[in-house]
């Protein structure tokens, strides 16, 4: 099911009044919350559904393994043995056949053939998602971070969770399960402001992501026929197609959590202005870098060891987050692209100069930071040229053609976006103090509730009168 | 609670009250190139039996010379075709209503409309309902009414700020009384048109329901035709795969195409302004081989 469906519109007042008025109790909310998330994956296709318990039954099982026994080596077993089980589901479904058709390039040279091989098998939706969510619970249990809970349909809510199931923000147990362990509370403010969060990621996500979709797929898909600027605006329109979709969808998930009275990380903080790459990956896709950060970098040796070691840890967790979005090379191609970006800021331990909001106490950042700004949004739409292309030679050409096909003629798609996109940016960066753009402080105008609800009207009218053709969202598939 | 459940509900409440404002109170644009759809129910209502109706998106109503099939077939014909958007379940219920016996349906559905665009673009459909005074909306399904909320606030939003101008090729008064849309073959054709590729996978229960729909009509004893749209070289070289896969599960669902699409393919610089626009020279290629192959499979037809 689509956050920006009709079903949704059905779905999430239904699933809102019975958890506050029916299911009351706690063990009833939580049980409600499995039934309902289910009922919002299998809308896909019930099939996902036997995947997803499967992940599920074993982690918690693996947790109470984890804590019962004392013995390290059988600790470390049982934990060893989720990971398998839970990568191995992921890379059946999503790596296999990756795997498969480049050995078969490498073999078929010296006369082997793979033929036959590959299976014909449907990707679930956010299977990277929720397999990585469970993985941080094991891991954490046995690191002593959290404790097993023997609260079966907890767990279950906890990993499949609808708002944030299949696109994130990725939870870790340790802030999402406590939740769903003590009763909760509705709380008016709360929920208001998940309703303005939810209103600005659809804005997001059918005004920015669903308008740019449609010139960024003309263009992608036959970028021979273009000419430079044409090109150059496509790439700009997919930096804020994927913003817009990705980040669109958390604050949806996020604000739609609140309305349960659960609070999820967030998971974007204005990436587009970043002052170098290292601020960038400190706020785009939050969840998943710290998630990395946590479990792959630092327990490599992260950046408390030699130069060289840091170098090799810095280019593995790139790799492995490109590797992550999809078995493609582009993917890992635009890993490898930020990780030769990011290089000289951790070499040289610059890696932390921008941790403060930008232009904290002014309206606009001084020059040399404006520079940076623009510096740095414009290595990362390179990146995206690389991730959006169907193959990594198509990456190189279409950026070669950014470069040299230049005729000075004005583009011929999608101007119209641009003016969205300003209306996004004007508004983040007015908002750029606050936890998302539409958390609107009730002072000045902005008290008068009138005054406030003509911004909401407008915007919800925007959001449908402006909106593009509806699609998925792009992690879906990640 | 009982505080939020109060402002949610008046707020989507003055919401949907705005939309509905709007979209009900702005005025129709009776040369809107969609209002061409009251002009297309009169000629069904009025040209006599036996006769042939085309029935397809905007590329039947741009690639077909009606008056030159009638002339070669000694038939009446009507072109229903207008847009794909309408979604292929619209533009065939919407005409079963009006046959009339002896009737020969010719459906050219868009490759497209097999894939994502069965129901209708919501736009489309939206201005479409309100250009005919919501008649027929009582032949819409749950997904096609979601449909006309979901258009209603662009349709509002474009009639009420006037930005439902009419383009020169895109107007109710460029269409002849076949409904042909004749006004941009004497215009100069655009230079560079954009072919898209295919990227979906066709989607079965389209065709499936479309089956159920065609042999619904077939079992009223009416002929029905189903061709391929016109498609350009290029759209035919890049999209081979599933254009081939396409008249595959057509024909598994027992509703093949009934001509190759050799005979549909044509240059590149027949496109007018889209790829299923056909110029004139386009349409002049184009129609005989239509006469021909309907020939072909009515051979009833050759008496006249």
């Amino acid at each position: 099911m689509l956050f920006n469906s009709f079903a949704f519109i059905l779905y999430l007042p239904t699933v809102f009044l019975l958890y506050w008025f029916v299911f009351r109790r706690l063990k009833w909310q939580n049980a409600l919350i499995v039934v309902a998330s289910y009922v919002f994956y299998g809308w896909w296709d019930w099939r996902f559904l036997i995947l997803i318990a499967i992940t599920t039954f074993f982690s918690f099982l693996s947790g109470i393994a984890i804590s019962h026994y004392d013995k390290k080596s059988i600790r470390r077993a049982v934990l060893t043995a989720n990971i398998v089980l839970n990568l191995g589901i992921l890379a059946l479904f999503k790596y296999f056949n990756f795997f498969v058709e480049n050995l078969q390039a490498i073999l078929s040279p010296i006369g082997i053939t793979l033929d036959n091989v590959t299976l014909s098998l449907i990707l679930p939706v956010g299977i990277s998602f929720y397999t990585f969510q469970a993985l941080s619970y094991s891991i954490d249990v046995y690191r002593g971070k959290i404790e097993a809970t023997r609260h079966i349909v907890a767990f279950f809510a906890f990993i499949s969770f609808f708002p944030q199931l299949v696109a994130g923000p990725i939870e870790r147990a340790t802030n999402l399960l406590p939740q769903f362990l003590v009763p909760r509370k509705f709380d008016y403010a709360s929920a208001v402001d998940g309703c303005r969060q939810i209103l600005w990621g659809l804005f997001k996500k059918m005004v920015i992501a669903d308008n740019c979709a449609v010139t960024v797929n003309l263009v992608f898909n036959d970028f021979t026929a273009y000419d430079s600027p044409q090109l150059w605006l496509a790439a700009f329109f997919f930096t804020f197609q994927i913003y817009g979709d990705f980040s669109g969808y958390s604050d949806i998930a996020i604000g739609t959590a609140k309305l349960f009275g659960i609070r999820l990380m967030r998971n974007f903080n204005l990436p587009y202005f970043s002052r170098d790459i290292a601020e960038f990956w400190r706020k785009w896709h939050i969840s998943l870098t710290t998630w990395f950060r946590d479990y792959v970098y630092i327990p490599l040796g992260g950046s408390r060891c030699k130069k060289s070691k840091v170098v090799r840890n810095t280019f593995v967790i790139f790799l492995v987050s490109g590797f992550w979005h999809g078995a493609e090379w582009t993917f890992i191609a635009w890993g490898a692209y930020h990780a030769v970006l990011f290089m000289p800021l951790i070499i040289t331990g610059k890696n932390r100069r921008y941790t403060e909001i930008p232009a904290a106490d002014s309206i606009l950042p001084p020059m040399r930071e404006s520079l940076m700004m623009g510096m740095t949004f414009l290595l990362v739409l390179i990146g995206w040229v690389i991730f959006r292309s169907d193959t990594i030679s198509d990456a190189w050409h279409y950026i070669v053609r950014m470069f040299t096909d230049w005729h000075f003629v004005a583009p011929l798609k999608g101007k119209k976006n641009l003016v969205y996109i300003l209306l996004l940016l004007v508004i983040e960066w007015l908002q750029r103090r606050r936890s998302h753009a539409f958390d609107i402080p009730h002072s000045g105008l902005m008290s008068y509730r009138a005054v406030r609800w003509t911004v909401y009207l407008f915007f919800a009218f925007i959001c449908l009168a402006f909106s593009g053709e509806q699609g998925q969202f792009i992690y879906f598939q990640f | 609670m009982k505080k939020f459940i109060i402002h949610c509900s008046v707020f989507g409440l003055i919401f949907i009250a705005i939309i509905i404002a709007f979209y009900l109170l702005t005025p129709v644009n009776h040369k809107n190139y969609l209002y061409e759809i009251n002009h297309k129910f009169r000629l069904l209502d009025s040209v006599p039996s036996p006769r042939i109706i085309f029935v397809g998106g905007s590329n039947v109503a741009f690639g077909v010379d009606s008056k030159a099939i009638s002339d070669s077939l000694g038939i009446n014909i009507v072109n229903t075709g207008l847009h794909a958007g309408l979604g292929l379940k619209y533009q065939l219920e919407s005409v079963v209503d009006k046959l009339k016996s002896g009737d020969i349906i010719v459906i050219m559905p868009e490759y497209e409309q097999f894939y994502n665009n069965f129901f209708g673009q919501d736009n489309v459909i939206s201005r479409t309902v309100k250009c005919q005074s919501f008649r027929n909306v009582e032949l819409m399904d749950f997904n096609q009414l979601v449909n006309i909320i979901k258009g209603a606030p662009k349709i509002a939003y474009s009639d009420l700020t006037g930005r439902n101008r009419i383009d020169s090729a895109y107007s109710s008064i460029n269409f002849n009384e076949y409904g042909d849309e004749i006004h941009h073959r004497s215009k100069k054709r655009q230079d560079k048109v954009q072919v898209f590729t295919i990227n979906e996978e066709a989607d079965e229960e389209v065709i499936e329901t479309f089956s159920k729909k065609v042999n619904e009509i077939r079992s009223n004893g009416y002929k029905v035709i189903i061709f391929p749209p016109v498609t350009l070289e290029k759209k035919y070289a890049i999209n081979k795969d599933k254009i081939d896969r396409l008249y595959h599960l057509m024909e598994n669902a027992g509703v093949p195409f009934q001509s190759k699409v050799e005979i549909h393919i044509l240059p590149d610089t027949c496109a007018f302004d889209t790829e299923y626009h056909l110029s004139d020279e386009g349409v002049r290629l184009l129609t005989p081989r239509l006469v021909k192959e309907i020939r072909g499979i009515v051979p009833e037809l050759q008496q006249y």
